[in-house]
């Protein structure tokens, strides 16, 4: 098993009294992907939006390499379920290239070379030049997420990227970002509504059920459904 | 017939239908005028004004008061911009004088100009300050407002991923918020642009002259004095074009970017 990078310890998060998350905990290590399974409402983007530090838990820590993490940090990016999170006034290739150049990551001509590969892999090559608004939601997400590739990330946070995308597109999608994700060393958190896309995704799936959260692995949740059926 | 040659008479015949209406009132005009259907001191014909216009543009005083009259309004815009920015920021910084200055600025907005001349005459004298406050009443409730307004409905979204990157503040000003405010500042420029020009005009026409030189509402104002009806019909004519390069030129450039976007709908 690849080193642990991140680590949620009890985190417990409650809106109006509502308690929404208890005591989650889990361990993610180094290039491994998680499914997060759950009815809509019990708190899956919650979590996501703690991990990534763009919400503060009631109490419990995150660990990120071993350290306290407070603050949002590009090694941590978090993919919006929302369509509409490219920035509609810069085209693909700019979208992309945007974060490696605002943060000095890299150089304006060695940013734009890096997204036209990450796009050539995502299958968006010819689509460089065109504005968001001229993209369907599904190639949206894919901008979104060679946006965040970009930053080299250790962890990668997926918020359904794919909900109102067709099965083909969805699984195919998935697969470009796995390879990816290997490539780069990534690891991922992604929910999904779809048991069966979780256990082909994931080998751990984190499951969300009557106000419990529970880890558990693919073969377990294979169980589960067979049992269910 | 090809597909450009298509366009291209579809284009024609667009200009043609806005423009008949127009070819018409001035025709009617000017034979009223020709005929003496109407006193010609009253209302002077269509050709003689464009005469006038002509001659006054290239060899009377016309062109001066153009000039006097755009440079006022360029140093009043760019003290506007820049009260505007401090009231912005100071907005941003401090809640509760955000919530304060919202009521000042729904008030003094309600107040025209011209109710206010009685004060800024004796507050600022006849001058080029006087015109310059005038101006700076008619701009900074309205498009701090707007820019309020569009700061308040900023989407989340921007600003979540300008935190997940560790945007610097320079980066956020520049790369999200200004282009994302932009439906909002060029709505508020295009109203202001026009609340400007209107108070800067009607300065002029109350102070007259200032110094050597006055603007276009002088140039009216004069001229309706010597009842040099053609010269008055000029300097309306010439600002009302103005008003019209300034939209094409500026705020119809803007616009289409922002629809290329999909910032801005048609």
């Amino acid at each position: 098993m690849n080193k642990v990078v991140f680590e949620a310890i009890k985190i417990c998060k409650s809106f109006d009294k509502r308690r929404i998350l208890k005591n989650v905990s889990f361990r993610l290590h180094e290039g491994e992907t998680i499914a997060i399974v759950g009815k809509s409402g019990c708190g899956k983007t919650t979590l996501l939006r703690i991990l990534a530090n763009l919400e503060q838990p009631d109490s419990g820590e995150i660990l990120f390499n071993n350290q306290p993490q407070k603050n949002p940090t590009s090694e941590i990016i978090f993919i919006q379920q929302d369509y509409n999170q490219l920035l509609p006034w810069k085209n693909v290739i700019n979208n992309v290239a945007y974060p490696a150049i605002a943060t000095k990551k890299y150089s304006k001509a060695t940013a734009i070379k890096h997204a036209e590969q990450l796009l050539k892999k995502m299958d968006l090559a010819e689509f460089v030049s065109f504005f968001p608004r001229e993209l369907s939601g599904g190639m949206k997400q894919r901008v979104a997420i060679a946006r965040a590739l970009i930053m080299e990330p250790k962890i990668l946070l997926l918020d359904e990227p794919f909900g109102a995308v067709d099965r083909e597109s969805r699984e195919k999608a998935y697969d470009i970002i796995k390879k990816l994700c290997n490539e780069y060393g990534t690891a991922v958190l992604v929910i999904t509504h779809n048991l069966q896309e979780a256990k082909k995704v994931a080998r751990r799936i984190i499951l969300f059920e009557n106000n419990n959260v529970k880890v558990i692995t693919n073969k377990e949740l294979t169980k589960l459904l067979g049992d269910q059926t | 017939m090809k597909a450009s040659q298509r366009k291209q008479n579809n284009k024609l015949v667009s200009i043609l239908k806005h423009l008949t209406p127009f070819l018409i009132i001035i025709a009617f005009w000017e034979c009223a005028s020709r005929l003496g259907w109407v006193p010609k001191f009253i209302l002077p014909s269509p050709s003689t004004i464009i005469v006038t216009l002509l001659r006054e543009l290239f060899t009377g005083t016309l062109f001066f008061s153009i000039m006097r009259s755009l440079l006022i309004l360029i140093l009043s815009l760019i003290v506007d911009l820049i009260v505007s920015l401090i009231i912005i920021l100071a907005c941003i910084r401090f809640q509760s004088f955000k919530h304060f200055y919202k009521t000042i600025a729904t008030m003094m907005n309600s107040i025209p100009s011209m109710a206010l001349l009685p004060l800024i005459i004796m507050w600022f004298g006849i001058g080029d300050s006087a015109i310059v406050a005038l101006v700076t009443h008619s701009v900074v409730w309205t498009f701090t407002i707007y820019i309020l307004d569009g700061i308040n409905s900023l989407p989340k979204i921007y600003q979540e991923f300008a935190d997940n990157i560790n945007l610097d503040l320079k980066s956020r000003i520049k790369d999200i918020y200004i282009p994302a405010l932009l439906p909002n500042i060029t709505a508020g420029l295009k109203v202001v642009w026009g609340r400007a020009w209107r108070s800067l005009i009607g300065a002029e026409v109350a102070f007259g002259a200032i110094g050597a030189a006055g603007g276009l509402g002088y140039y009216i104002n004069i001229n309706r004095y010597n009842g040099d009806m053609p010269k008055v019909f000029a300097g309306i004519i010439i600002i009302a074009t103005i008003g019209l390069i300034v939209d094409l030129a500026i705020f119809n450039n803007i616009e289409k970017k922002m629809k290329k976007w999909g910032t801005l709908h048609e």
